[in-house]
């Protein structure tokens, strides 16, 4: 990361190249429990976009005085205390959202995707490089999410954002908004996208990071978290 | 007593943490390739969850509801449960380093568990007292660890099939997870009406 | 000793300080916002299951009902009556995801005037639906002698609930709300207890 890098490409970076859904198979718990529907998962994904740049450019600009040996509780209070503004405000101004999502907004904080960019980004970046890192993230993060809210919505409910798609084409079978869908809509898709780049990078010749994801998603971020303590 | 059987039911099986309410599904795929890992980190779990559960109970009855400080609950709780983990792991490895040789690998990953702040968050949102507050904990721990050990042993049968290459690795697992988490469905029933 | 303790320490509390003072500050700027959200909603709802109510009198608490003597279990919430008109009930029973809130309107002449689900956590496109008005229509209209029946498939009396599809649980859920909630009502219309309702909601 250390290289200087275009802004354009860093906002990118984290729609397509690093999806944290997909690619980095980050932040699994809300991409499959709120998204019963297309609505939940942009909820989802705004707030979670807002913890992201929120706390990226805090931690960009405080990155210089703060010593390894608190870095890590330092980080948490800071995500934990934009979590619950969000969180405050949600239920301040969008009352019915925030009581779809429940208790999967203060779960941002274990959200892992946002611990992940502030300990390998934002760490080690300026904090506009770290803005623009969380909005490429944050989008990323969203776009996903509501894709995986919209077919399971439009499967399961015959809905999408609440209106009626599939009146007259099949009668939706209620097990996509079931959490069995949820596994299921995230196992073709993650295929999906699979498929897709692969074909990209063999174009490209490109096979670096193909197992990456998987195992060290979650417990990736984690041992990062402990790594300076142990 | 009848409560306290219904939440041992709910939590395990009813609302199962991983399969139903999709809370730690990240130890849920990345320690479940094989039964003895599964075990161990179930072990983990279910030990941190049991004390923060009691911690964290204490912290907010008595530091923060008194003070009209609810709104500090998600960064206490968060705090609260990183420290703990980290004393644990200091207490085991000094004290008990048989214990810590058997969980002591998996206990860093605990922190970003979500089952752990999940359920801190759960009592709060029900109510619980503290004695159902840290049953609650342990039978979602042995829910998280019934959904753990099933799910290790689907794992260790699909290495050895033959796969699409696109399905290979997390596809394939998120499919099974599918198929074992219907299963859960029919438990549904048994809530207590 | 100051770079290794001290200094991380220091930093570690203002960090916290700063960032708790900022939570304090939102929370101060919202927390009048969320409970004016919860009285209008409240309102919103209460107007809703019972339209005829020019106003309604506060809230008269579980704890308050059970010390007269009110024959209540733990599912009745709060009540609330409407002067020459009726009551609303509050109840909260336990569904298939958790925790039923429903409001009940019920008319001193012993018919139910509404029911609407204020909050709950039912499957979406599976228990959700009792929440929609199709369901709950059909406990609109006179209290029926012996009470709701939920039966699966179509509903043959005005006590017969029609149960939504592969939501049995829910279905009940509302039923076992609205039953408790005119039964209550029942026993204050029969008994004359409106009288000390109106004492204990503070009226006149």
């Amino acid at each position: 990361m250390e290289e200087k890098k275009g802004f354009l490409s860093i906002l990118f970076n984290g729609i397509i190249k690093e999806n944290p859904t997909f690619r980095l198979l980050l932040g699994m718990c809300p991409s499959l429990a709120v998204t019963t529907m297309a609505k939940n998962g942009l909820g989802m994904g705004a707030a979670a976009t807002f913890v992201l740049v929120g706390s990226n450019l805090v931690i960009s600009l405080i990155r210089k005085i703060v010593p390894d040996k608190v870095r890590i509780p330092v980080f948490i209070t800071v995500i934990a205390g934009f979590t619950t503004i969000v969180h405050m405000l949600l239920a301040a101004f969008l009352p019915e959202i925030n009581k779809q999502l429940g208790i999967y907004i203060p779960l941002i904080v274990v959200n892992c995707i946002i611990f992940a960019r502030a300990e390998m980004f934002a760490q080690k970046n300026g904090p506009i490089s770290s803005i623009l890192d969380g909005i490429g993230m944050g989008i990323g993060f969203t776009l996903a999410i509501t894709l995986i809210g919209s077919v399971r919505e439009i499967l399961g409910a015959g809905t999408w954002m609440g209106i009626p798609v599939t009146v007259n084409l099949f009668d939706p079978a209620v097990l996509f908004i079931l959490p069995p869908g949820g596994f299921m809509v995230m196992g073709l898709l993650v295929a999906a996208f699979n498929k897709i780049t692969e074909r990209k990078r063999k174009e490209t010749g490109n096979e670096a990071d193909s197992e990456a994801g998987c195992a060290a998603g979650c417990p990736g971020c984690s041992k990062a978290m402990h790594g300076g303590e142990a | 007593m009848k409560e306290l059987f219904a939440i041992l039911i709910g939590a395990m099986f009813v609302e199962n943490f991983v399969l139903s309410k999709f809370l730690g599904i990240c130890p849920f795929l990345g320690v479940s390739k094989k039964t003895s890992t599964a075990v161990g980190m179930s072990g983990a779990v279910i030990f941190v969850l049991v004390l923060s559960q009691a911690v964290t109970w204490l912290v907010n009855h008595y530091l923060l509801v008194p003070n009209e400080l609810e709104y500090l609950q998600t960064i206490a709780f968060i705090l609260t449960i990183a420290a703990l983990v980290q004393l644990v792991e200091t207490i085991l490895k000094k004290m008990i380093p048989s214990l810590y040789k058997a969980l002591g690998v998996y206990l860093p990953l605990i922190t970003t568990n979500c089952a752990v702040l999940g359920s801190a968050l759960l009592f709060v949102e029900r109510q619980y007292s503290f004695v159902q507050a840290v049953f609650f904990g342990f039978a979602a721990g042995l829910g998280f660890t019934l959904a753990l050990v099933l799910f290790s042993g689907v794992r260790e049968r699909l290495e050895t099939c033959d796969i699409p290459e696109a399905f290979k690795g997390m596809p394939i697992t998120l499919i099974a997870a599918s198929l074992v988490s219907v299963t859960f469905m029919g438990f549904a029933s048994l809530i207590i009406p | 000793m100051y770079k290794e303790i001290i200094k991380p320490s220091i930093i570690l509390f203002l960090v916290c300080a700063v960032i708790t003072g900022a939570l304090a500050y939102v929370a101060a700027v919202t927390k009048p916002i969320i409970a004016e959200n919860d009285k209008l909603a409240k309102q919103e709802a209460m107007a809703e299951v019972l339209p005829e109510a020019k106003s309604f009198s506060d809230p008269v608490s579980f704890e308050a009902l059970e010390k007269e003597g009110f024959p209540v279990t733990g599912t009745i919430k709060n009540i609330y009556v409407a002067p020459d008109c009726g009551f609303v009930v509050e109840v909260t029973t336990k569904g298939y995801g958790g925790e039923v809130n429903m409001m009940v309107g019920i008319g001193n002449d012993k018919t139910v005037k509404g029911v609407k689900l204020t909050s709950h956590n039912e499957t979406p496109g599976l228990g959700a639906k009792a929440a929609n008005p199709e369901f709950v229509e059909q406990y609109l209209g006179p209290i029926p002698e012996g009470g709701f029946v939920v039966v699966k498939g179509a509903s043959k009396s005005d006590s017969e609930i029609e149960a939504v599809s592969g939501a049995t649980i829910s279905s009940r859920a509302v039923t076992k709300g609205v039953t408790e909630a005119v039964n209550l009502i029942d026993y204050i219309i029969d008994e004359d207890a409106a009288a000390t309702l109106n004492t204990l909601a503070g009226g006149n």
